[in-house]
């Protein structure tokens, strides 16, 4: 319907019918090329504003979870001492077993004999002094 | 004596013409507006001083191979970038490495202005058809009006090679003077109480958003627009070295040393393009015309759209229609008049974050337009 509305106006305004056509190209080209930039300007806007949304729905999930747990477990920040926070991550450490002021006590100390080997050798790796001739 | 006749044949003072005067001064003074009114001098510097370059007279005939239009010169082999569009694309790498698209991913909507500043491209089209340019030459005057440099010698290195040296000079002029020819249609188009519109606050944006933008938005213009795979292809892929954390090293090179490269290369052939033989021409004056028009069509666009906008959104989601005009590609120096100009109106309105939003959603667009043009005039001349 716009085209030809723009095809009416170009002949009353062309009459010559080369510059006629080439107008009728433009008029088309120009009615498309609008539409188009913002077809695509326009899609990835929408694009956008739903990867936004997903992203703070998935924010606003873990937000709430993590305040539900806050209510549940009634762990607010401000009534924990230092010192209860140090002895339940002292706690947690040592149900890992991982005790470390308690020593197996068993000595484990062998010894290693090494066979001889020309390339190990310590005589053959440290320089040798020049003899004097004379 | 004849010896001494003949190197004088051979000299610049035998072979002179008025037109190489001419464009010698217009060399001259775009070099004067980049030092000394700093105008854009990272571009006004290499193409005024290419203008140099490119008219010094000489004897053409004799095969010296020093013109840029002379098979086998220097200067035809650095233009071979400009005259196959490889430059332009290596250009929107290093463009894609430096952007920071977070104005545009928290608060999406302003996209829509770069997608209304287009409109002048498609206006500046009809008018050069109705002067009498091809729909080839018509379509690469109107792209002039996106104010992108790049895209500008992109379609024109496509759809008309001849206009090149013009088109290119007309589009960095334009975007040089960006300052001067945006803040009295600015004014012309906005009431004081639109200007002292505040912005909301930005979103904080995400890394997350960050790094998918770059993918998603190639994905879906380039299916959308194919013609613009080799500007955005490059300009996504130069965002997402910068954003993905993990390319540094690369990002750093495309933003610093591989654009600056180009830019010489880019900015001294187009300006030694304009050799007076082949630029001083009736037809070159009307792209200059058409250029500007473009230029401010695109702009008044920009900001009509602003307002029309602003009759669909509420009391304190509106926008202060200044953006409008940055939604010319004309990246970042149509952002800097917009600051300033809401600045001298309040200068606690810091409007420059936001502004960027429409800008670098400007560059998409004259892409999307550069590719649409492509592709329906490139079909034109097939035919």
């Amino acid at each position: 319907m716009l085209l030809d509305v723009a095809a009416g106006l170009n002949f009353a305004i062309f009459p010559n019918d080369e510059a006629s056509a080439n107008m009728f190209t433009g008029v088309s080209i120009a009615i498309v090329g609008i539409l188009i930039v913002f077809l695509s300007l326009v899609l990835l806007y929408f694009c956008m504003k739903l990867f936004i949304f997903l992203l703070e729905y998935s924010r606003d999930k873990h937000e709430n979870i993590m305040k539900r747990v806050s209510i549940s477990g009634r762990t607010g920040k401000e009534n924990i001492s230092e010192e209860v926070v140090t002895a339940i991550a002292m706690a947690i450490q040592m149900s890992r077993e991982e005790y470390h002021d308690i020593e197996k006590t068993i000595i484990t100390l062998n010894r290693i004999t090494k066979p001889y080997s020309p390339w190990s050798s310590k005589i053959h790796g440290i320089r040798k002094s020049p003899h004097s001739n004379i | 004596m004849e010896g001494l006749f003949r190197f004088f044949h051979y000299s610049g003072f035998y072979n002179v013409t008025p037109g190489h005067i001419v464009m010698i001064l217009i060399g001259l003074l775009f070099i004067y507006l980049a030092i000394k009114k700093d105008y854009e001098p990272l571009l006004l510097v290499p193409i005024g001083f290419g203008i140099l370059i490119g008219n010094i007279p000489f004897w053409e005939g004799i095969g010296l191979q020093l013109g840029i239009y002379e098979q086998g010169s220097v200067m035809n082999y650095l233009y071979y970038g400009v005259l196959k569009g490889i430059y332009p694309p290596l250009i929107f790498l290093g463009l894609g490495a430096m952007t920071d698209f977070s104005a545009l991913l928290s608060n999406p909507k302003l996209l829509l202005l770069g997608a209304a500043a287009q409109v002048g491209i498609f206006i500046t089209l009809l008018g050069a058809l109705a002067l009498g340019f091809t729909p080839q030459e018509a379509g690469a005057i109107g792209i002039i009006g996106g104010a992108d440099g790049p895209t500008a010698i992109f379609i024109a290195s496509k759809l008309a090679p001849h206009l090149i040296g013009s088109i290119a000079i007309a589009a960095y002029s334009y975007m040089a003077l960006v300052p001067v020819i945006q803040p009295p249609i600015m004014r012309l188009m906005t009431s004081r109480k639109e200007r002292l519109i505040r912005m909301k606050p930005s979103r904080n944006v995400s890394k997350t958003e960050k790094i998918l933008f770059p993918v998603f938005a190639f994905l879906i213009t380039a299916f959308i627009s194919p013609g613009s795979i080799p500007l955005l292809g490059m300009l996504f892929f130069g965002n997402l070295l910068k954003e993905s954390g993990v390319t540094e090293r690369l990002g750093n090179t495309a933003r610093n040393a591989l654009i600056d490269t180009v830019t010489i290369l880019l900015g001294l052939t187009v300006g030694a393009s304009t050799q007076a033989t082949t630029f001083l021409k009736p037809q070159s004056i009307l792209v200059f015309i058409l250029g500007a028009i473009s230029f401010m069509i695109a702009t008044a666009c920009g900001l009509l759209f602003a307002k029309i906008m602003n009759l669909f959104f509420k009391e304190g989601d509106k926008i202060n229609p200044l953006l409008g005009a940055a939604g010319v590609s004309a990246v970042p120096d149509s952002a800097r008049v917009v600051q300033n100009f809401g600045a001298k109106e309040d200068p606690s309105n810091f409007l420059l974050m936001h502004a960027m939003g429409p800008n670098v959603a400007g560059v998409i667009g004259s892409a999307v337009a550069a590719g649409i043009l492509l592709s329906i005039l490139m079909e034109t001349v097939g035919m």
